[in-house]
C-alpha cells in the first residue's frame, strides 16, 4: 500500500537524509539567533521575531515532515531498525504535544491583592478596547506588536462622527517617568525646584514640587527631609524665616477638595463636603461631593471602587452657581491634571463656571510625617517661594528641630546647612513647573522581563479640550492641543477622547480570559535568607470559590508547589510588596493539553535513542545505515 | 580617623562603668590616633594568633560562615588576591576594621583590572590596585555609578564600563560595611540560630536583647580586642581573645550558636582546597600517562594511574565537603559546575578506558580538568568560589538536582568527547597516515559523544518536567533551555551527517570538535554573554577573553590539521580513506 508513496520523488525528497541534516542545521542557527534577540529585546521580542511566526511554525513543520518521512521510507521495518524508529516516533509524539500546547493552551497571568477575589488571566496578546461614557458597544481590537519601537499609522479605528482612532506609535519596552519641566501655558503649574544635598561622603539630587497650596511637599532625602511650598504673604515669609512653634492645619480623615475660584484659593474638608451643598468661601459658587471612592478603578467603563484602602482615591462632585448652572466633576488625588485636562459634565451650551479644582488625598499609611512632627535622626531643609515668586527661601533645621541657618538661596549656589558637613544647591528652579508623565524607550533590555508597553493614541481632528475644562481658556486648550499630538496609553491605562458630544474611552492592555471560578488570596507570605531581606521562599494561602459548582477549596500555593483545579494549574509566579498596601501575589495560570502528550514522546525519544545507541548490538544486531557498511560502528 | 575614633568613643560610652574602671583606654587610643595621623604606617603583619578567631561565626549573605570564610571572600572581592602582603585574610579584614585610617587609608589594594574604566576614571591604566583614598576622591566614579544605577532601576541595558563600575562601587561598599563595623555580625541572635544576627555596631544601640552585664562584657572584650590589636600587642591580643571569643560563642546565645564541627568542617574544606590539590594531580597524571604512551614506559602508567584515581578521589572529597556544608547539590553557579563537569569528564575517561585500555583517553581527559580547575582556582571574580543560599525557585526541588545533574553531565561526556576529537585531530596533524590509530580514538570519541547525546537529550526533557512542575511549562523557549537544544541539535546533525557520507574521518572529528562550541554556549555563553531568561541565577561576567582566545584557537588546530590531512589524502589514493571506525568495532 506505501509502494507507490515511497516511490513518489515528493516523499524522496522530504524523506532524505540530506535535508534531515539542512533542516537541523537551520533550526539551530535559527534559534541562535532568536536567543540574540532574547538578550537584547527579552522574551516578548524573541517570540514577536521569531518563535511566534508562521515561519517558524514552517521550520518545525518541515523537520517534523522530515521525521515522518524518513521513518516511513525504511518500511517494512527491520527489527535492527527498532532504536532509530522508536527515536524517530517519539519526536513525531513531542511535536504534535507541542502543537496541541500552542493551539489550545492557556498560558496567563493571574494577580490577586491580599484579602480580594480574581478570575481574570492576563494573557499574553495586546488589546485596544473602545467604549463610549456608559460602556456601551465595548470593542475590542488586536494590536500588532513589534519588537522594536514602530512609528507609523499602525491602526485605525473608525468611530461614529467621522472620527478616527490612529495608534502612530508603538513601544515595546517602556518605563513611565514623571519628568518636570517649566509649564509651556502661563498660569499652569506649580513652583518647581531641583535640590542637590551633598558632603565629603555622598551626594543626592530630587525634584520637589510645591504641590499643596499651603502645606509643604515633603520628601526624605538621605539623612534629611526636604520640603517646599509656595508663599501667599509678606507675613508667611517671616514665619517661615523665623518659625515659631504654630499649629498647623491638618487636612481631614479623607482629604481635602482645593478650589481656585476667580484666582483664590479655597479649602473644603470631604468629609463636610459630603454632607451637602456647601459654598465655598464667599463665592457663589457651591460644591457638594457626591462620593468618595477609596481605590477608584474602571471596571465596565464605569468608575467603581475596588475597595476601602486608600490606593487610589477619587471624589465625584457637583458645582453650582447663583443661576442654577450645574457641572459634574471627578478629581483624582493622584492625577491633579486629570480635571484639568478633561471635560466636565454640564448641560450643552451652558458656559463653564471658572472653578479649578484639585483634590488632595488622605494621608498614606507608611507616608512620612509633616517635617514639623518628625522624631529625631533626621535634620529638615525646607524651602519656599516667595510671595511675589521672585525669592527662594530656605530653612536648615537640625535633629530636634533647632533653626542651623536660613536665608534666600540662590539656583547654582552651595550653601551649608550647618549640621553633618551637609551642604546643598538648588540646581534648578522653576516657578511654574508640569510634571509630565512621559514613557521613556528602553532599547535593549537588562536582564529581567517586566517591561511595560505602550501605545500612542490620536483621534484625528480630535479637539483634546472640546467643551474647554474649568480655568483653561480656547486659547489654552488649543494650545495643549498643539503639545499633545496624541495620548500615550500604557498597559492597563484607560482615558477618554471626546468626540463631539460624547465621550470614548480607550483601553489599552493584555487580553484577558475569565476563568468560571475565581481565587481569593486570604494571605501572601515571604520568608528571607537569615539575616537578609533576599527572599527565600513565597506562599499563599488561597481560597477557590466555584460557585457553579458550589466548590470552596482552601488551598496553599508556594514556590514549586502549584494548584491544580478545574484543569487550570495555578504557580506561585511572582508577587508584589510596597509599604502602605496590602502585598500582591502573582499566579501564573496554565492549562495544557498537550502536556501528557509531551511527556510520553519524551519518554519514548529517549528509550529509542538508548536502544539504538547500546541495545543494538547485544539485541538487535547491527544497524545497517545508507553509508557503506564498515563506516557503521553499532 | 574619623570611623574608628567614633566607634571606639561609642562603644566608651555605652559603657561608662568600665570605660572608668579601666582608666579610659579608647579615649587614649583615639587621642593617640589622632596624633599619629600625620605619620601613615604601611600595613605589616602582627605576629598574632587568628586560630580562636577564624572559627567565629559570622552571619553573612543568607548564611552562617567561619569568620574565616567572611575574611577571605571580603579578601577576594576586594583585592582578587588570598593572601595580601603576606597576611592572613582575617589578618587583613581586621586591619581594616580597626586601623583602617592609620594603615590603610592610602594603600593601594581595591583591584580593578577594567582598561577603559581606568580610563574613564583617570586612573594609572598600568596599575592594578587603586587606595580607597584615591577612590573616594574621585569623581568621575559617583556619575557612572548613579547613571548606571538610574539604569538599572528602569531594568535598562548597562555597558560593560558600567558593570565594572558598579562592581568597583560594590567593592568599595563592602569595604565600608568592614571599616564601619557593619558587615561584621558575629553577636548571635539569642532568638534562634536563623534570626538576624548583630553586628559589632549594635553593640552602641540599646536594641541588643543581652543581659546589661553580659553587653558590657562584649563590649570591653571587643575593646581590648582592638586595642591590643592597634598597640601590636600580641600579648595582650591572646588574652582579650581567649576571654572574649568563648564568651560570645557559649554564653551570649545558648543554645542558638551554629555547631562547631559544621564551622571546622568548612574550615577544612577552606584549607585543604581538594579542587587545587586535584589539578595539580591530574597535572602529575597528564605526564605520567603522556610519558607512558611516548615510551611506553610501565612504571610511568602505573605513576599516571595511581595520581589519576587519587586526583579523581580528592575532586570527588571536595565535592562531596561542599554538599555537606551547603546542605544541596553544588551546581548552582558557575564554579560548581566547572567543579562538577571536570569530574565528570574525569568519570567517563575512566569508564571508556577501563572499556578500552587505552591510557589516551584519561590524558586528554585530565587535560579538560586541569584547564577548567585552574581556571575556577585562580578566577575568582569570574567564578565565585563563594557558598552563597539559593533562589527560592532552585529550593527543595528533586527534579532540578536530576535535570541540572543529567544537563551538566552531559556537558563533561561532551567535553570528554572534544579532547578526544583533537587526539585524533592531532593525530591527522602529526601522523595522517596511521589510519588505524585514527580510528581507534574516533571510536572513543563517538563513545563519548553517545553518553552525552543521551544525557543531553534525558537532561533537557528533565528540564521540561522540572519546568513544567515549578512554572507550569513544559517548554518557554528560555535561552538557556534553547540553547541546550542547539547543542543537541548540532551533535545530530553530525551523527545524521556521517550517514549522509557527507562526513568522513577527518570531517566527523572536525565537527566533533565544533559542535562543542554550543555546549560552551549554552553552558557558559548564556549565562555570561546573553545574560538573559529564567536561569538568572547563574549569571555573571567575564572570562570572555579566555573563551574567545580558546574558540580562535581551536579553529586554528582544526585548520591546520586540515592543511595536512589533506595534502596526505591528495597523495595517499584512497588509502586514507577507509571508514570512521575500525573494522568489527
Amino acid at each position: 500500500m506505501l509502494k507507490p508513496l515511497l516511490k513518489n520523488p515528493l516523499f524522496k525528497f522530504f524523506a532524505s537524509l540530506k535535508l534531515a541534516v539542512l533542516s537541523i542545521l537551520s533550526l539551530a542557527g535559527v534559534l541562535a539567533a532568536a536567543t540574540i534577540y532574547e538578550s537584547l529585546y527579552g522574551a516578548r521580542g524573541a517570540h514577536v521575531l521569531v518563535y511566534g511566526t508562521w515561519w517558524f511554525a514552517g521550520v518545525l513543520f518541515v523537520l517534523g515532515l522530515n521525521v515522518l518521512c524518513a521513518a516511513l521510507s525504511r518500511f517494512p521495518w527491520k527489527r535492527s531498525q527498532t532504536g532509530f524508529v522508536v527515536t524517530h516516533l517519539g519526536i513525531l509524539i513531542l511535536l504534535f504535544g507541542s502543537y496541541l500546547t500552542q493551539r489550545y493552551g492557556v498560558d496567563g497571568n493571574l494577580p490577586v491583592v491580599e484579602g480580594q477575589q480574581d478570575g481574570e488571566v492576563i494573557l499574553n496578546e495586546l488589546m485596544l478596547k473602545v467604549a463610549d461614557e456608559n460602556g456601551k458597544g465595548a470593542q475590542v481590537f488586536p494590536v500588532p506588536e513589534y519588537a522594536t519601537r514602530r512609528q507609523g499609522r499602525l491602526m485605525e479605528i473608525d468611530v461614529p462622527g467621522g472620527k478616527r482612532f490612529v495608534v502612530d506609535d508603538f513601544l515595546p519596552r517602556a518605563v513611565f517617568e514623571r519628568r518636570v519641566q517649566k509649564s509651556p501655558v502661563p498660569g499652569v503649574g506649580v513652583p518647581a525646584i531641583h535640590v542637590e544635598l551633598f558632603n565629603s561622603r555622598f551626594r543626592l539630587e530630587e525634584w520637589l514640587q510645591a504641590k499643596h497650596p499651603d502645606q509643604a511637599t515633603e520628601l526624605n532625602l538621605g539623612p534629611a527631609v526636604l520640603g517646599f511650598k509656595k508663599l501667599w504673604s509678606k507675613a508667611q515669609e517671616d514665619e517661615f524665616l523665623h518659625p515659631t512653634a504654630a499649629p498647623k492645619a491638618k487636612a481631614g480623615k479623607l482629604g481635602l477638595v482645593v478650589a481656585m475660584v476667580h484666582g483664590k484659593e479655597f479649602r473644603v474638608d470631604i468629609e463636610d463636603g459630603l454632607k451637602g451643598w456647601r459654598r465655598i468661601g464667599a463665592t457663589p459658587i457651591e460644591l457638594k461631593i457626591e462620593r468618595y471612592l477609596p481605590y477608584a478603578i474602571v471596571e465596565k467603563n464605569e468608575l467603581v471602587n475596588k475597595s476601602n484602602d486608600p490606593v487610589n482615591p477619587a471624589v465625584q462632585l457637583f458645582l453650582r452657581d447663583a443661576s442654577g448652572n450645574e457641572e459634574k466633576h471627578t478629581l483624582f488625588a493622584n492625577f491633579p491634571e486629570f480635571a484639568t485636562l478633561h471635560k466636565s459634565h454640564s448641560r450643552a451650551g451652558q458656559k463653564p463656571l471658572d472653578v479649578k479644582l484639585q483634590m488632595m488625598g488622605p494621608k498614606r499609611a507608611g507616608a512620612p510625617e509633616m517635617p514639623g512632627m518628625m522624631g529625631g535622626g533626621r535634620g529638615q531643609l525646607l524651602f519656599a517661594q516667595s510671595a511675589d515668586d521672585k525669592r527662594l527661601l530656605y530653612l536648615a533645621k537640625g535633629k530636634s528641630g533647632e533653626v542651623k541657618a536660613s536665608g534666600e538661596a540662590k539656583p547654582g549656589e552651595a550653601i551649608p546647612t550647618g549640621w553633618m558637613d551637609l551642604q546643598f544647591k538648588v540646581q534648578e528652579w522653576l516657578e511654574a513647573a508640569v510634571e509630565e508623565e512621559a514613557p521613556r524607550y528602553i532599547e535593549y533590555i537588562q536582564g529581567g522581563d517586566n517591561y511595560l508597553t505602550g501605545v500612542r493614541v490620536r483621534l484625528e481632528d480630535q479637539r483634546v479640550v472640546d467643551a474647554s475644562s474649568p480655568g483653561l481658556s480656547r486659547a489654552v486648550a488649543a494650545d495643549q492641543e498643539a503639545l499633545l499630538p496624541g495620548t500615550w496609553l500604557m498597559e492597563g491605562v484607560s482615558k477618554p477622547f471626546a468626540v463631539g458630544e460624547k465621550e470614548y474611552f480607550v483601553q489599552f492592555g493584555k487580553s484577558k480570559l475569565s476563568l468560571p471560578f475565581q481565587l481569593r488570596l486570604e494571605k501572601f507570605t515571604m520568608g528571607t535568607d537569615p539575616g537578609t531581606t533576599k527572599a527565600a521562599s513565597y506562599e499563599s494561602r488561597v481560597v477557590v470559590k466555584d460557585e457553579a459548582n458550589g466548590v470552596e477549596r482552601k488551598a496553599l500555593i508556594s514556590m514549586n508547589e502549584p494548584l491544580h483545579y478545574g484543569g487550570y494549574t495555578f504557580y506561585q509566579a511572582s508577587y508584589q510588596m510596597e509599604e502602605g498596601r496590602p502585598p500582591l501575589s502573582v499566579f501564573s495560570v496554565n492549562y495544557d493539553p498537550g502536556r501528557v502528550v509531551k511527556y510520553a514522546g519524551s519518554l519514548v525519544m529517549v528509550l529509542g535513542i538508548i536502544v539504538m545507541f547500546w541495545l543494538n548490538p547485544h539485541y538487535f544486531g547491527k544497524i545497517v545505515g545508507r553509508g557503506r557498511k564498515e563506516e557503521v560502528a553499532v | 580617623m574619623k570611623r574608628l575614633a567614633h566607634f571606639l568613643a561609642i562603644l566608651c560610652l555605652t559603657a561608662p562603668a568600665f570605660a572608668a574602671d579601666t582608666g579610659g583606654i579608647s579615649g587614649d587610643t583615639a587621642a593617640r590616633l589622632a596624633a599619629e595621623s600625620g605619620a601613615k604606617e604601611p600595613p605589616a603583619p602582627r605576629d598574632f594568633d587568628w586560630e580562636p578567631l577564624r572559627l567565629m561565626a559570622i552571619q553573612d549573605r543568607g548564611r552562617v560562615k567561619p569568620l574565616e570564610t567572611f575574611a577571605s571572600e571580603s579578601l577576594l572581592y576586594i583585592t582578587g588576591a588570598r593572601v595580601w602582603n603576606k597576611m592572613q585574610p582575617i589578618e587583613v579584614v581586621l586591619g581594616w576594621l580597626i586601623a583602617f585610617d592609620r594603615e590603610w587609608e592610602d594603600e593601594a589594594f581595591i583591584r580593578i583590572d577594567h582598561g577603559p574604566l581606568k580610563r574613564a576614571l583617570g586612573l594609572d591604566p598600568d596599575k592594578k590596585y587603586f587606595s580607597p583614598a584615591l577612590l573616594q576622591k574621585n569623581e568621575a566614579l559617583p556619575k557612572i555609578v548613579r547613571e548606571a544605577a538610574q539604569k538599572e532601576q528602569r531594568k535598562e541595558r548597562l555597558s560593560d564600563l558600567e558593570k565594572k563600575a558598579m562592581q568597583v562601587q560594590n567593592q568599595r561598599g563592602l569595604l565600608e560595611a568592614i571599616v564601619t563595623g557593619q558587615a561584621f555580625t558575629i553577636l548571635p541572635n539569642p532568638r534562634g540560630i536563623q534570626e538576624p544576627w548583630f553586628s559589632l555596631v549594635a553593640l552602641t544601640e540599646a536594641s541588643v536583647p543581652y543581659p546589661q552585664e553580659h553587653l558590657k562584657k562584649v563590649s570591653a572584650g571587643v575593646r581590648d580586642m582592638l586595642d591590643a590589636f592597634i598597640a601590636k600587642n600580641a600579648m595582650a591580643w591572646r588574652q582579650a581573645v581567649e576571654v572574649t571569643v568563648p564568651f560570645i560563642e557559649n554564653e551570649l546565645a545558648k543554645g542558638a550558636y551554629p555547631d562547631m564541627g559544621q564551622l571546622k568542617r568548612e574550615s577544612q574544606y577552606n584549607n585543604l582546597r581538594p579542587f587545587h590539590w586535584a589539578w595539580i594531580l591530574y597535572t602529575c597524571a597528564f605526564v605520567g600517562l603522556l610519558f607512558f604512551l611516548v615510551t611506553g614506559n610501565p612504571i610511568a602508567r602505573w605513576i599516571g594511574a595511581v595520581t589519576m584515581a587519587s586526583g579523581f578521589g580528592l575532586h570527588i572529597y571536595g565535592f562531596i565537603l561542599r554538599c555537606i556544608i551547603s546542605g544541596r547539590p553544588p551546581v548552582t553557579n558557575m564554579y560548581e559546575s566547572v567543579i562538577w563537569v571536570t569530574w565528570g569528564c574525569v568519570l567517563f575517561s575512566l569508564v571508556i578506558w577501563a572499556a578500552y585500555k587505552n591510557a589516551a583517553i584519561p590524558a586528554a581527559a585530565s587535560v579538560f580538568s586541569i584547564v577548567g580547575l585552574v581556571l575556577a582556582d585562580n578566577l575568582p571574580l569570574v567564578l565565585d568560589p563563594g557558598i552563597h543560599p539559593l533562589e527560592p525557585v532552585l529550593r527543595s526541588n528533586f527534579w532540578l538536582t536530576i535535570h541540572v545533574l543529567t544537563i551538566t553531565l552531559s556537558y563533561a561526556a561532551f567535553a570528554l568527547s572534544l579532547c578526544l576529537g583533537n587526539v585524533v585531530l592531532g593525530n591527522y596533524l602529526w601522523r595522517p597516515t596511521k589510519t588505524a590509530v585514527i580510528q581507534q580514538y574516533s571510536l572513543y570519541m563517538y563513545r563519548a559523544m553517545q553518553i552525552g547525546v543521551v544525557l543531553l537529550a534525558a537532561g533537557t526533557i528533565l528540564g521540561g518536567v522540572w519546568a513544567d512542575y515549578s512554572w507550569g511549562r513544559f517548554w518557554g523557549w528560555d535561552p538557556k533551555e534553547v540553547w541546550a537544544l542547539i547543542a543537541l541539535l548540532l551533535y545530530l546533525a553530525v551523527l545524521h551527517g556521517r550517514f549522509t557520507g557527507w562526513l568522513r574521518g577527518f570531517g566527523f572529528a572536525a565537527t566533533t570538535v565544533v559542535a562543542f562550541l554550543g555546549v560552551l554556549m549554552a553552558w557558559y555563553g548564556v549565562n555570561f554573554v546573553l545574560g538573559v531568561g529564567l536561569h538568572s541565577y547563574g549569571f555573571g561576567s567575564g572570562g570572555m577573553g579566555y573563551v574567545a582566545a580558546y574558540v580562535a584557537a581551536q579553529v586554528g588546530f582544526i585548520l591546520a590539521a586540515y592543511v595536512r590531512y589533506n595534502k596526505a589524502a591528495a597523495t595517499s589514493h584512497g588509502r586514507l580513506d577507509t571508514g570512521i571506525f575500525p573494522k568489527g568495532a
